[in-house]
């Protein structure tokens, strides 16, 4: 199903695409051979602005349906000292954290919304279906499992075995390419991206057991939030500072999910 | 309302045109006592007389230049080119003469002459005698091209011609002088120039002319029971040429297939896809597709022509592969 | 196979002389006026055509350019015996024909040097010289096919019953292309007020003419293929050639039909500008060079006692005309870019497509 062949669009698609303002880089469509139909083009200009109007109430008559959603990416700093370490450790830390979080900073806390994570790891994708209700021992799992076919970008198309009414968070490792932080471009159906920056060692300021401030070594991440309308700026501080706030007491004792 | 042979139809359109206006003269290869080979000029002789309706020798030269040099001092004659394929032996007097006259003489002269001629193949008549030529014809600057396809198009075309005041060459398709439609009574005049789109549709524009019209058509027919839903333009006037219809088709379908007799190279459909490549580039979906006769003369046996000329199962073929590709 | 060159080497052939006596046309029935037309008539083409040659040494005429020089007779000799309302139809050689019919010498001149002030704006040039209002229905540059148009004008005024009568001029290499066959037989057939004239000047082209013509007239020993008469005049004779013109128009006028007339007649210069014509024997053009139609018609007009001094003033007038047209034809203007696309329809535009 997949077009390894380089992507060639119609003059009729370039155009269209370029009025709506639809990224085709790296789309594959419903037509023949993955080709990028104008139907597809017009629909993913729908699609966005169908989620635009839900998340925002009718739109005030000047707006236009083709203006492109915005995207905005919010970076936060995250000591993982005491995360797991290994392969997988950080990424499953942060999808556990970053699942519920991400529900409750949706709309009537995303009810009747599935969420699964599509994990990029070194161009290799995985979609885990009902990340929220995996533990850490089950998300390690998923995260070690044959990746799927890999692809050359973002895909417009659902998933592997995803339902069409799942929305997807899109959590990249960002970190095992060396960037600190990456600004994600997000597929159709993503609520939010995340890029999981690589861990660096560098000096902080602790508490020391005797209750004094001190100097230590910690471990830190930047996590980087890529997220468009359908979430409010609000909700999406609440979100990374909850899911900073579990990364970091992890350890520290039993539960602690937010939720 | 009546039904209306093609071949009536020519006739009267020109029976139309002789009655209202004295100048206008018939001449041609057996047009007057026999009512024409193609009988398409019968009952002209005797309602109109010898003096304007002219049996002539076999000399087509000479047929044209004569109506040249009556266009050129007064009358508005048509002239009969019996099979189109005898232009060749003619072609002087059509494309130095007729076509470049008016401009040479900076104005001067003035044409009005309609050259009408038997078009066209599947009669199994064999290579000399079943040329399509309107290709031939429309890359000449100074010289009009009709093709109508059915017996009211005729009619009006032939009046619309006969009343131009540049030459014009008509061509009847000998394939569907048995044609018959309902046709209303009394005067029709059409535009020269002007395109009509037959069956109106969203997925494909099917350009055609003369006797492949129905055979667009049918394989518009036959596309729509496979979900395909193609728009039929009949083309009519290949010069003047009616590009803003042709455009706005392929505006709203993204596709554009022409259906052509002629032999491939420099069909008429090749301006055309040409013009589209330039203004409706942004427009395409696909690449623009010519089905055509092959780059061979006409072979005569029924078996063999059937097969090269284009028919309503190749175009609803092609255009279906196209659309899955 | 039998060639035209196996019998004798390019440009050897037998030489054609002109006709010996010179007055046999003294008591023509020719009035004093017409006479003085026909002089001045020819002097008029001949300081044209030499006017002609001379600019385009100069490269002011650019192209090429076919010279009537030595030919002046029969286009005088037909221009004064046609009536207004008749037409002309002649080939690319045409420039004395059109003066021939009364047009003025500056839009014709100024035509060959492509002005706007030109016959046809510059459009057509020196092949096709057109005048519409004078009758002049056009040069024509596709040999034979102007006599098929020419039976369509004739035709018309047959239908029209105008009494106009056609004189369509071509050379002896016409007779051998299909399309003047076609003509002749077509105007024939159906009684046509139409007037054939052939100039014969020896050669088609750059090859004599009885090397490659089956006939020794090339035009009058058709004409019986035709129903025609076999008619072979001098066309280097005026009084000859107007004779002859009266009559075949009368003829067509008064409905009794086409004529074929062969003029012998002789060009001075090339076959065209290009043409430096060695392919003639050089005893022939200088024994046609001496029997020109001007000195001819010069020395009849003094042997009937028309005053030197007379002629001397018609000569002064027709080079007065060729400077005076000179002047306003070089002054002339080149044509607007936009007359490049007029005209090729009725509308006067260029349009084939919306």
């Amino acid at each position: 199903m997949t077009s390894t062949r380089r992507q060639v669009h119609s003059p009729r698609v370039r155009r269209l695409a370029r009025d709506h303002g639809v990224a085709l880089d790296g789309l594959v469509g419903t037509g023949p051979q993955g080709r990028v139909t104008t139907s597809d083009v017009l629909r993913l200009d729908v699609a966005t602005t169908l989620w635009d109007n839900a998340i925002a109430g009718p739109q005030p008559s000047g707006s236009t349906p083709a203006d492109p959603p915005r995207r905005t990416t919010a970076v936060v700093e995250v000591d993982v000292t005491r995360v797991a370490k290994g392969t997988h450790g950080l990424l499953a830390a942060v999808i556990e954290a970053a699942v519920p979080a991400l529900r409750q900073a949706l709309p009537d806390k995303g009810a009747g919304v599935g969420i699964r994570v599509v994990a990029h790891e070194g161009g290799r994708e995985r979609t885990i279906r009902d990340a929220d209700r995996l533990s850490m021992a089950g998300l390690l799992r998923a995260l070690q499992r044959a990746p799927d076919e890999p692809r050359a970008g973002i895909d417009a198309r659902p998933g592997h075995g995803a339902q069409p009414e799942d929305h997807s968070l899109a959590v990249h490792d960002a970190g095992g390419d060396g960037f600190l932080f990456e600004s994600l471009p997000m597929a159709v159906g993503d609520l939010a991206a995340l890029s999981v920056g690589a861990p660096v060692e560098r000096p902080a300021v602790i508490a020391q057991p005797d209750g004094e401030r001190g100097i230590g070594i910690r471990t830190c991440v930047h996590l980087a939030l890529t997220y468009d309308d359908q979430l409010p700026r609000a909700a999406v501080a609440t979100m990374l500072a909850s899911v900073r706030g579990r990364l970091e007491r992890l350890g520290q004792g039993v539960g602690g999910a937010s939720s | 309302m009546a039904q209306l042979s093609y071949r009536d139809a020519v006739a009267r359109g020109i029976a139309q045109e002789m009655r209202r206006d004295d100048r206008v003269v018939l001449v041609g290869e057996d047009v007057a006592g026999a009512g024409g080979v193609f009988k398409t000029t019968a009952g002209l002789l005797d309602e109109f007389g010898p003096r304007r309706v002219v049996d002539t020798p076999i000399a087509e030269q000479a047929i044209l230049g004569a109506a040249m040099g009556a266009a050129m001092t007064g009358l508005r004659p048509v002239a009969e080119i019996m099979f189109s394929d005898f232009f060749a032996v003619c072609w002087d007097i059509v494309v130095n003469q007729i076509a470049k006259t008016r401009y040479m003489t900076g104005g001067q002269v003035t044409l009005p002459l309609v050259i009408k001629t038997g078009n066209g193949g599947g009669l199994r008549f064999g290579a000399q005698h079943s040329q399509s030529i309107e290709n031939w014809a429309m890359a000449v600057p100074g010289i009009k091209v009709v093709t109508p396809s059915t017996p009211e198009d005729v009619v009006g075309l032939m009046a619309a011609a006969i009343r131009d005041d540049d030459p014009v060459i008509f061509c009847e398709h000998k394939g569907l002088y048995s044609m018959k439609a309902e046709v209303a009574d009394g005067e029709i005049v059409d535009t020269l120039g002007t395109a009509k789109v037959r069956r109106a549709g969203r997925d494909a524009t099917i350009l055609a002319l003369g006797m492949m019209m129905p055979r667009a058509l049918a394989a518009a027919e036959d596309l729509a029971t496979r979900g395909i839903d193609a728009e039929v333009i009949d083309v009519r006037s290949l010069m003047p040429l009616d590009t803003r219809t042709i455009l706005a088709s392929v505006a709203k379908t993204g596709r554009l297939f022409t259906v052509e007799e002629n032999p491939q190279v420099l069909g008429w459909g090749a301006e055309i896809a040409a013009i589209v490549a330039d203004e409706g580039f942004w427009d395409l979906d696909g690449p623009v597709q010519r089905i055509t006769t092959p780059h061979i003369p006409l072979p005569s046996a029924d078996s063999l022509e059937d097969l090269v000329m284009p028919s309503a199962e190749s175009v609803a073929g092609t255009v279906e592969k196209a659309l899955q590709s | 196979m039998r060639s035209p060159l196996s019998d004798h080497r390019y440009g050897e052939h037998g030489v054609v002389l002109p006709p010996e006596r010179r007055d046999r046309n003294d008591g023509a029935d020719i009035d004093a006026v017409t006479r003085m037309r026909l002089y001045r008539s020819m002097r008029e083409m001949r300081v044209f055509e030499k006017r002609a040659y001379d600019l385009f040494m100069k490269q002011l005429v650019k192209g090429t350019s076919h010279l009537s020089l030595g030919m002046e007779a029969v286009a005088a000799g037909f221009g004064a015996a046609m009536r207004e309302g008749d037409y002309t139809f002649a080939t690319y050689r045409g420039h004395a024909h059109t003066l021939a019919r009364g047009v003025p010498m500056t839009p014709v001149l100024a035509e060959l040097l492509g002005r706007a002030n030109g016959l046809m704006g510059g459009k057509g040039g020196s092949m096709h010289l057109t005048s519409v209002e004078h009758g002049m229905m056009g040069s024509y540059a596709i040999i034979g096919a102007h006599l098929t148009i020419a039976n369509g004008a004739a035709w018309s005024a047959q239908y029209r019953g105008s009494g106009q009568v056609t004189v369509c001029f071509f050379g002896d290499g016409t007779t051998n292309i299909g399309a003047f066959h076609e003509a002749l037989n077509y105007a024939a057939v159906y009684r046509l007020p139409i007037v054939f004239v052939c100039e014969n000047n020896l050669y088609m082209e750059y090859t004599s003419i009885s090397d490659i013509t089956a006939v020794p007239h090339p035009a009058a020993d058709r004409a019986a293929s035709y129903g025609l008469d076999a008619v072979v005049i001098d066309g280097n004779d005026a009084d000859e050639v107007h004779l002859t013109a009266r009559q075949a128009i009368e003829r067509a006028r008064t409905g009794a039909g086409p004529s074929l007339i062969e003029a012998l007649t002789y060009r001075h210069g090339g076959h065209s500008r290009a043409d430096p014509g060695k392919y003639r024997p050089s005893e022939e053009v200088e024994a046609w060079q001496a029997y020109d139609p001007l000195s001819i018609y010069r020395e009849r007009l003094v042997r009937l006692g028309v005053p030197e001094s007379d002629l001397d003033a018609v000569d002064a007038a027709a080079l007065a005309l060729v400077d005076a047209a000179t002047e306003e034809a070089v002054a002339g203007d080149l044509p607007a870019p936009e007359s490049a696309f007029t005209d090729v329809w009725a509308d006067g535009g260029w349009s084939w497509r919306n």
